[in-house]
C-alpha cells in the first residue's frame, strides 16, 4: 500500500509567510522560531529567509538533528507556514510521498 | 593544446502541474497534481530559464493528455505550473525523461485526502546518437 511507504527524516523546514512585515519584526520572529524548537530539543543551525515572488517571504530553517516528515509539518504548522500549504503536505505524507514540501521560486533567487 | 570548454553542471529541475475540478457524482472539489523530475545541464539563469519553459511547454501537454486519457476529464480550468529550486544532481548525468508522479487530491470532511495514481515518465528531449549523423 503506498502509505506504508516510510518518508525519510528532514532537517530542513520549510515555510512560506504569506505576509511582509518590518525587519525588527523578523527579528522577533528568529527569535520564537529558535524558542520553539528548543521546546522541542531542537536547535536552527541557520535561518534563512527569502522574498517570495508574489508576497511575504520563505524560510528555510536548517535543524541540528533530522525529525519524521510529520513533526515537521506539524513544526511548520506553529512557525507560521500557510495553513492550505499544511494540509496539502499532510495528505501528501499519508500516501508516502517523499517529496512532500514543495516551495516553489523563481530562477536565481 | 585544445582547451576545453568547462562543463556545465547537471541540476535537478522539479516541476509541479496542478489543476481543480469537481467531481460532480461524489460532490467533491478535486486538486490533480503532477510532479516531473528531470536531471539538465544547466549554468547561467538563461539556461534555467530556458530549460523550465520548455519544461513547462511539455508537461503542461502531458498533464492535458494523461488527465483525458485516463480519468477521462476534459479540463476547463487553467493549468497552474510551479517550479522549485533547483538543486546540483547527485549524478551528473542529464536525462531524457522526466520521472512524473502523480497525486489526486479529494476534499473529504474539510480535509484534503490524497489518492495516488499510477507514475510514469515523460519524454524530455531527444537521445543523442553517439555516432553523429548517419
Amino acid at each position: 500500500m503506498a502509505g506504508d511507504r516510510s518518508i525519510p527524516s528532514t532537517k530542513v523546514l520549510m515555510i512560506d509567510l504569506d505576509i511582509t512585515v518590518d525587519g525588527s519584526w523578523l527579528r522577533h520572529y528568529r527569535r520564537m522560531v529558535q524558542r520553539v524548537l528548543e521546546s522541542y530539543g531542537l536547535k536552527a543551525n541557520a535561518i534563512r529567509v527569502t522574498p517570495s515572488r508574489n508576497r511575504g517571504y520563505h524560510v528555510r530553517i536548517y535543524l541540528n538533528k533530522p525529525v519524521p516528515a510529520e513533526t515537521a509539518n506539524m513544526l511548520q504548522l506553529l512557525l507560521l507556514d500557510d495553513h492550505g500549504r499544511v494540509d496539502f503536505n499532510r495528505a501528501r505524507i499519508k500516501v508516502g510521498f517523499a517529496e512532500w514540501d514543495k516551495l516553489f521560486e523563481d530562477p536565481g533567487r | 593544446m585544445r582547451k576545453r570548454g568547462r562543463k556545465r553542471p547537471v541540476r535537478n529541475f522539479r516541476m509541479t502541474a496542478s489543476s481543480f475540478d469537481y467531481d460532480e457524482r461524489r460532490h467533491q472539489p478535486v486538486e490533480m497534481e503532477m510532479y516531473f523530475n528531470i536531471n539538465r545541464a544547466a549554468r547561467t539563469i538563461a539556461e534555467i530559464r530556458r530549460i523550465r519553459s520548455e519544461l513547462e511547454q511539455k508537461g503542461r501537454k502531458h498533464f492535458h493528455y494523461w488527465i483525458h486519457k485516463h480519468l477521462n476529464v476534459r479540463l476547463d480550468r487553467a493549468v497552474r505550473v510551479n517550479f522549485e529550486k533547483e538543486q546540483r544532481a547527485k549524478r551528473q548525468v542529464q536525462q531524457v525523461y522526466a520521472s512524473v508522479r502523480r497525486l489526486m487530491m479529494r476534499r473529504i470532511d474539510r480535509r484534503w485526502v490524497a489518492e495516488e495514481l499510477p507514475s510514469g515518465k515523460m519524454k524530455f528531449a531527444k537521445k543523442r546518437k553517439k555516432h553523429g549523423r548517419r
